[in-house]
């Protein structure tokens, strides 16, 4: 009901009068509802669930404070859900323009007689901000990976392949109660170390090869997300000097989140002091996201960023230095803003291993 | 030039478009062999009238993207810049039509793209880029026919392991594991293990529940590799089933031959779905029979056609759809077989081999 009234609070604010869920996130968030199809529908007085057959029963028990109505199916979606709203006599509607497509809104738009009204980050806003629950799960989900790394360090060894890494990785993390792993696992060794999404091949391990780990588990729908690069055998003193600039970055970068502090500011820490040590062209992606019920999510810490840090928010902190033909380091952990500063959600260790 | 490629230059030609765009991440492989999901990022690729073919996407795809596209030319927008704006000064600055996928940018990106490119008229290319991917090449039934053969072996290495009181969830631990092991990059859509009144639901979720004897286990899952999905269901009888149960089995059993056998080029879609649907009528189970018979698969793991009662079009050789009849009594348990086929020149080949006939697994 929070989150009903919540919404309903923003209406005027928004020019609507009523608002359509259609991102199924957000659909989740807002509802409960774990099925892959339905609309939600809230306006001043009504809370309206639409979903099809095959959805009904699950919906009616799992959005406790809507009333379902069910469509027959994807074809008759563009005649039911028009006349739902046009019996309500809504005026001006708000929709997630993110989300919906274009053909979509167009089939919407011709039988709706309300004005459709583009709109962004509405219940994405909500969703930046964890209740207590939501950090719980957060939490969980963070320890099932802080497990599997510790797990997985036994495993390796020269001549495995990635992929035989990042599949022992996932098993391991079902069996600590992932529902799945939360994205296509990273495991980029030697020089595919400089591709920051190096999704997990059938590369085989050498000695004295760098190899970053990316991945998280998804636990009751809420992600974690860790990186962490380890040595297998001695490194050459090349790839050392950049992991401990990476480090320093990334250390610094965690000592600065707190409430107050702008995302873009954030971003600069670790880019400002990559670049003083002269590596400022290889430092490519931002420096990190929010997590939650997505993988990618406000506050996004990047020089574009728009967001000041508040408390209850949780985000990645993942600086990197990746330098093609070479290899990269990359090292990232989930920190949650709280009152007083930061609580670091991720606790495997930080300084280089060497297998 | 790429063949594929060379059909979309003769339709810029003959629709008079000066710019098209591609931007559903399935497609811009079918295009260029490069896959990657460019999550909230920006990605497209561009044909402009008179020019070679260029990739845009982000800085972080663009090294990988150099090693394995087809298409060459490559440009790329790092986090720091909006991309629409990067993507603008690749463009003619005087567009009058746009050709782009209506059914895949969202309301937001469209309007960005709309506004940049400044283009006088808009042109839907969704159906051309469907119409085109309906036929699969032979090159793609193979692609198909490998994550088919991963998915069997999978199928076959999980069977052992499944035992009294083990879990749903842990069955689909297992067989995620195992096409993993075998070389998918993944499932193709979330596994579906259901055991008995469970598996009453078409669209159950696997959970806690336990395996007992007596019932059925519903298994249905898939893998991708290379681009190209799977999708296959199998249900076991676990130790002995009574006879009520075993007339359901085989009424979906029989659905699923009959509708196979209806399989021919240039038959109208919808028979596939009206043949099962007879058999399972006639044999007193109509009412439990709640969805379609197949959907189309490839790339994705729901394409066109959609095989339903009500389907219009003809079969054409080279469409790939699943033959998934089921019987779904909430209260008692659910059966469905599922099989993965191709339209041939005079037939049908079905692409999965893994046996049919009722198989009870000894826990």
């Amino acid at each position: 009901m929070e989150k009903i009234k919540q919404l309903r609070t923003q209406l005027s604010n928004l020019g609507i009068d009523a608002f359509l869920i259609t991102n199924p996130q957000n659909r989740f968030y807002f509802t409960g509802f774990t099925g892959t199809a339905g609309i939600a529908l809230i306006t001043e007085t009504d809370t309206i669930f639409l979903t099809d057959y095959r959805y009904v029963e699950q919906a009616r028990v799992q959005t406790k404070n809507f009333d379902v109505i069910k469509y027959q199916d994807r074809n008759s979606l563009f005649v039911e859900v028009p006349e739902v709203i046009n019996n309500l006599g809504i005026k001006r509607l708000g929709f997630e323009q993110e989300d919906m497509t274009f053909s979509v809104y167009s089939k919407y738009n011709e039988a709706i007689h309300a004005e459709m009204i583009p709109t962004e980050d509405v219940i994405e806003s909500f969703r930046t901000i964890k209740s207590s629950q939501e950090i719980e799960l957060l939490k969980s989900s963070a320890k099932i990976a802080d497990s599997a790394f510790e797990y997985i360090l036994g495993f390796i060894r020269p001549g495995i392949t990635e992929l035989e890494i990042s599949n022992e990785l996932e098993n391991r993390m079902r069996q600590l109660g992932a529902s799945s792993s939360s994205f296509d696992i990273i495991i980029a060794s030697g020089t595919r170390g400089a591709m920051p999404h190096g999704v997990a091949t059938d590369k085989v391990i050498e000695n004295g090869e760098l190899i970053t780990l990316d991945f998280g588990a998804v636990y009751n729908g809420y992600i974690s997300d860790i990186t962490r690069t380890i040595s297998v055998g001695t490194p050459t003193d090349e790839m050392r000097n950049i992991y401990n600039i990476v480090l320093e970055a990334q250390v610094r970068s965690v000592e600065a989140m707190q409430p107050g502090i702008h995302g873009k500011d954030l971003d600069a820490i670790s880019r400002n002091y990559i670049n003083i040590k002269g590596y400022g062209p290889y430092c490519g992606n931002s420096a990190g996201h929010g997590i939650g019920l997505n993988l990618w999510e406000e506050p996004f810490l990047s020089p574009k960023s728009s967001l000041t840090l508040k408390s209850g928010m949780v985000a990645t902190m993942e600086p990197g230095i990746y330098i093609p033909g070479v290899g990269g380091v990359r090292i990232e952990d989930d920190v949650l803003i709280t009152e007083n500063g930061k609580e670091v959600l991720t606790h495997s260790p930080k300084e280089l291993i060497i297998l | 030039m790429d063949i594929r490629i060379k059909k979309l230059v003769d339709y810029m030609e003959l629709q008079s478009i000066d710019v098209l765009l591609i931007t559903q991440p399935k497609n811009v492989y079918y295009f260029t062999g490069f896959l990657t999901d460019p999550h909230e990022r920006f990605m497209g690729l561009v044909l402009v009238k008179g020019k070679d073919p260029f990739l845009f996407l982000p800085l972080l795809d663009a090294e990988n993207a150099e090693t394995i596209s087809s298409v060459k030319k490559i440009y790329s927008h790092d986090d720091a810049e909006n991309a629409y704006e990067v993507l603008q000064r690749y463009l003619p600055s005087n567009i009058s039509t746009l050709g782009l996928e209506k059914n895949h940018l969202t309301v937001k990106s469209y309007e960005a793209v709309v506004d940049i490119a400044n283009a006088s008229e808009i042109h839907e290319i969704d159906e051309l880029i469907q119409e085109m991917r309906l036929s699969k090449s032979q090159e793609e039934i193979s692609k198909i026919k490998k994550a088919i053969e991963i998915t069997e072996e999978a199928l076959r290495l999980t069977l052992p392991k499944i035992k009294l009181n083990i879990t749903e969830m842990e069955v689909v631990a297992e067989l995620e594991y195992q096409i993993k092991k075998l070389g998918a990059q993944g499932p193709s859509f979330s596994s579906i293990v259901l055991a008995g009144e469970k598996a009453g639901h078409p669209h159950g979720h696997p959970g806690n529940r336990k395996i007992k004897t007596g019932e059925f286990l519903l298994i249905d899952f898939g893998v991708i590799l290379d681009g190209y999905v799977s999708d296959l269901t199998r249900t076991f009888a676990i130790g002995q089933i009574n006879d009520q149960l075993k007339d359901i089995y085989d009424a979906v059993l029989q659905a699923n031959l009959q509708a196979i056998t209806s399989v021919k080029p240039d038959k109208p879609i919808a028979n596939v779905d009206i043949s099962a649907r007879e058999v399972i009528k006639s044999r007193g189970y109509g009412q439990y029979f709640i969805n379609r018979v197949g959907h189309g698969f490839g790339m994705e793991i729901h394409e066109h056609p959609s095989v339903h009662s009500k389907a219009e079009g003809l079969l054409r050789e080279g469409m790939t759809f699943t033959i998934e009849p089921g019987i779904y009594n909430p209260k008692l348990a659910g059966v469905r077989i599922e099989d993965n086929v191709v339209v041939t020149k005079d037939g049908v080949n079905v692409l999965s081999s893994f046996p049919k006939e009722l198989q009870s697994l000894e826990v």
